[in-house]
């Protein structure tokens, strides 16, 4: 099965050592995905801040990048969601559908592709996973607060949750927004650092030594706002923390 | 003002921006716990929403059959094709009876069509009877929340607007001695009205009635000690059958206040008494428009339940003013705009698609996918201001190619290194206003699994 | 010059979306075969007062509400009980002001929240239902049933011209969220089952 690995833009340049964590993780479960080199972006930011030409061009070239993939993987929940949902509306190609229904958010493809459920090794921490809301409602990787019954359990909760050592905490409103929002962190600062702040807030309230989740977009968030308030929390990708395992 | 600048001062009361973001949350939760009591809970929402997109489909016919009905019930049926035709046709209603006192129970529409000010200006006064909505009408500002219309306002600024206004003692602030002021109140403005206004919750079209759902009992109140009842309803308010009014019912109040059902659920067929008229006022302002828009139409499903607005977090620590709009939060976000796209530009982009809306909606808008095509469409408001929207488009060509991408990406990382974390900061803008900027990374990943490529091979 | 009614009917038209068919009605839950357990909670939830008058009858349930006995203002669609003072006179609803108590029977009720279908047999009882301190429902324990739907399915809309759920008293949350029963309508609600 060739597997195409989608590091976006922001993991690229901003946190490389998610991409590499994500990389170790992958390969230690048997699976060596290929790194195109020619990706730049899915077009996310410019989507949402309506750019729609914009980002249909950055969907095409996703498409010509990709489409010769069995499956792709990405450590991102959001973007694993513009590509589920909105690639083939914004790209007339008939490659387009079906190497949207093949891209995997991380822990998602770790489960459903890999068939793997729980992993091995220790790593000891109180850890709060905070879900990407559009992980969770778009791609409905979890169970979201507000629906009544059905769905799935998050596989980033499985994973995590299956490391021995890890204890993850509950936060209040666990499913609220962080407020990043992509442009709307710039674009309307004071309710995002507001939202940010709330999180980070009930995170350490429950205990936490450090927050994580599929999203390096909400972790570049909050964990600016937790520096800026001088809060003793860290802030983790997925993959980092299944890369941190001690096995044996 | 955009809602930015406006949440911006909102949020510049930290405490009180929390204390509103509580009330709301408790709304939500209170949401939670009444929809965990349905067992037919998604299943209901899935039906409500196939009812009302094929109530969307079918509005001629529906509305012919509630006037044949209506009209054989001996109600009158008016239609006004816009907010000045609705605010006439209720001044001649009520001018041609003498009437000079009315009383008015919650409807955003007539609030959209800005009746009050209308019947005022020609001497007939106006008093609304929902106790929030009487409360914002005292202080001369719009409601806030489509359901709860002074839940900005604390009990003790409540105490002082009684004190001045109905003579309440002055730092009285108990809520249950405030409620009984405004109804004994209230009640002196029941017996003297000539005439009732209400809204609908829906129009039946297999029967020709109406529905009109309260708490407080003042819809019915206005209408039961007057003769003249005039409902003023908007086109998308209508549902085909009777044997939908349940469905529509059982997620209501539930999602609009945690209530299985309001205290009063009346339904109107023909005027309530013998010597009565039943006048329903139906009204487009926009409505037949929004319809024809294929990405937005749906919206016209809202059964005005609030419930996005409990759930938003945006509009929990911005209030519903900072919208500048009728109604607020993602669905006044989606409406708005249809109604006045210069004024309501910035409205879809206050949010952060975060999805919690669509997932409270009892009738499945789906309001995150319908804020994202107005953010496609209209073009006027650039979050951020125009410097961000052109270094956007700038990087948007730099991404176009993985060369450039990787060169310049290289470029902007060393220049950013090399800052003082002020210079930084002031470049970030608004990003640093409240967190601290990113450590800029040496090298990307695209550079470090190159040089892990040339170690290994 | 075209009317208003022709104009957004053309407007309509020209609108329409794409053919939405009618969705099939839900399978309904059923609820436990003890339908008195619920409708009681959630006519206490909803503030209201829940008597099974069944034991004892309905003068000594109505005995025990507070005031009712020296009540001067009681309007009355009971057989049994006769209406006193204003309610005994009145003739246009605004006469019913003070009005303590008002005694009327209920048609169904409904288990999943505790609501009470109620047809006035006339405008003043409409009002008086309104304007009372207390509202007094008889209701038949065998009337209850399970959810609204079945409600609906039992009363003919076409034969009404005003009818009404009702569920405890009036009440409002209003200032800052705190519920306070009682806003205009009734402060205190009762039902009798019977």
């Amino acid at each position: 099965m060739a597997v195409g690995l989608f590091i976006p833009c922001y993991v690229d340049q901003l946190r490389p050592e998610v991409g590499l964590a994500t990389l170790d993780v992958l390969e230690s479960l048997g699976c060596r995905p290929d790194y195109p080199r020619d990706q730049t972006c899915c077009g996310q930011p410019f989507l949402t801040a309506g750019l729609t030409r914009e980002s249909a061009r950055l969907a095409r070239r996703f498409v010509d990048v990709f489409a010769g993939y069995d499956s792709v993987v990405t450590p991102s929940g959001s973007c694993a969601a513009t590509v589920r949902r909105h690639l083939a509306s914004q790209v007339d190609d008939p490659r387009a559908q079906a190497l949207a229904s093949r891209t995997h958010e991380l822990c998602e493809f770790i489960v459903d592709v890999l068939g793997v459920f729980a992993l091995a090794g220790r790593f000891e921490a109180r850890i709060g996973l905070h879900p990407s809301c559009h992980a969770l409602r778009e791609l409905g990787l979890g169970r979201p607060s507000e629906r009544m019954g059905g769905g799935r359990d998050d596989p980033a909760r499985l994973l995590l949750g299956s490391i021995e050592g890890v204890s993850l905490v509950a936060p209040s409103r666990p499913d609220e927004c962080c407020g990043f929002g992509g442009v709307f962190a710039i674009g309307e600062p004071a309710i995002s650092c507001a939202m940010g702040r709330d999180r980070v807030s009930a995170h350490r309230t429950a205990g936490a030594q450090m927050i994580a989740s599929t999203d390096v977009s909400c972790l570049i968030h909050l964990d600016g706002i937790a520096r800026h308030e001088g809060a003793p929390i860290r802030t983790l990708h997925v993959a980092e923390v299944m890369a941190a395992r001690e096995l044996g | 003002m955009t809602h930015a600048e406006r949440a911006a001062r909102f949020l510049a009361d930290p405490e009180r921006a929390s204390w509103h973001d509580q009330s709301l949350w408790f709304l939500r939760e209170k949401r939670d716990r009444a929809a965990r009591q349905v067992p037919d809970w998604e299943a209901l929402r899935e039906e409500a929403a196939a009812i009302k997109r094929h109530a969307l489909s079918r509005l001629p016919e529906l509305w012919t059959r509630f006037e044949e009905r209506a009209r054989a019930r001996g109600a009158v049926v008016h239609w006004a094709r816009d907010a000045a035709e609705h605010n006439a046709i209720v001044a001649s209603l009520l001018e041609q009876r003498g009437v000079r006192r009315l009383v008015k129970s919650k409807s955003m529409l007539t609030e959209e069509c800005a009746l009050n000010p209308y019947l005022a200006a020609r001497g007939i006064e106006v008093i609304d009877t929902d106790l929030g909505e009487r409360i914002v009408q005292l202080r001369d500002e719009p409601p806030s929340h489509i359901v709860m219309p002074a839940i900005h306002l604390r009990r003790g600024e409540i105490g002082e607007l009684f004190a001045r206004e109905m003579g309440t003692p002055r730092g009285l602030d108990d809520p249950a001695a405030l409620t009984a002021a405004a109804r004994r109140d209230l009640r002196t403005r029941f017996l003297a009205a000539e005439a009732g206004l209400t809204g609908a919750n829906f129009a039946v079209a297999e029967s020709g009635g109406l529905v009109v759902v309260t708490n407080e009992g003042n819809a019915d109140l206005g209408t039961a000690l007057t003769r003249i009842h005039i409902a003023s309803v908007g086109l998308e308010k209508i549902v085909p059958e009777v044997a939908d009014l349940p469905v529509f019912l059982r997620l209501l109040a539930r999602s609009a206040t945690g209530q299985a059902i309001t205290s009063y659920t009346s339904h109107f067929h023909g005027p309530a008494s013998p010597e009565g008229e039943l006048h329903v006022v139906v009204v487009d302002n926009g409505r037949s428009a929004l319809l024809g828009r294929p990405a937005h139409f749906e919206a016209l499903s809202c059964i005005r339940c609030g419930a996005c607005m409990n759930t938003c977090p945006v509009y929990r620590r911005s209030g519903g003013h900072s919208y500048g709009a009728t109604v607020p939060g993602p669905i006044g976000s989606v409406l708005e705009p249809a109604r006045s796209p210069a004024t309501h530009a910035s409205l879809p982009h206050a949010c952060t698609l975060c999805g919690s809306c669509a997932e409270v909606c009892p009738v499945k808008i789906p309001l995150p996918q319908q804020l994202l095509a107005w953010r496609g469409e209209l073009r006027s408001h650039r979050p951020g201001g125009v410097s961000v929207s052109f270094g956007l488009r700038a990087l948007a060509a730099v991404m176009t190619n993985a060369t450039l991408y990787d060169f310049v990406g290289r470029i902007a990382r060393s220049i950013g290194r090399r800052l003082p974390q002020s210079v930084l900061g002031a470049l970030l803008g608004p990003w640093t206003r409240g967190r601290t900027a990113p450590v800029i990374p040496a090298r990307s990943f695209r550079q470090l699994i190159a040089e892990r490529e040339r170690k290994r091979g | 010059m075209a009317d208003a009614r022709s104009v957004i009917f053309r407007a309509l038209e020209a609108a329409r979306p794409a053919s939405v068919p009618r969705p099939r009605r839900g399978a309904r839950p059923d609820l436990e075969a003890d339908l008195l357990p619920p409708f009681r909670a959630g006519l206490e939830a909803a503030g209201g007062e829940f008597i099974d008058a069944r034991p004892d009858g309905l003068a000594a349930a109505l005995g025990q509400l507070p005031g009712f006995s020296a009540a001067e203002h009681v309007f009355s669609t009971w057989r049994e009980v006769a209406g006193r003072g204003v309610a005994t006179r009145a003739t246009t609803p605004g006469e019913l002001e003070r009005l303590e108590f008002t005694l009327i029977r209920g048609t169904h009720g409904v288990a999943e929240s505790g609501a009470v279908w109620h047809e006035p047999g006339s405008p003043l009882e409409r009002a008086a239902v309104l304007l009372a301190e207390h509202l007094v429902i008889e209701l038949a324990a065998d009337a209850i049933v399970g959810l609204l739907h079945d409600v609906y399915a039992r009363i003919d809309l076409a034969q009404v011209r005003f009818g009404w759920f009702l569920c405890g008293p009036s009440k409002t949350a209003d200032i800052e969220q705190a519920l306070v029963l009682g806003a205009h309508g009734a402060i205190r609600a009762s039902v009798l089952i019977v």
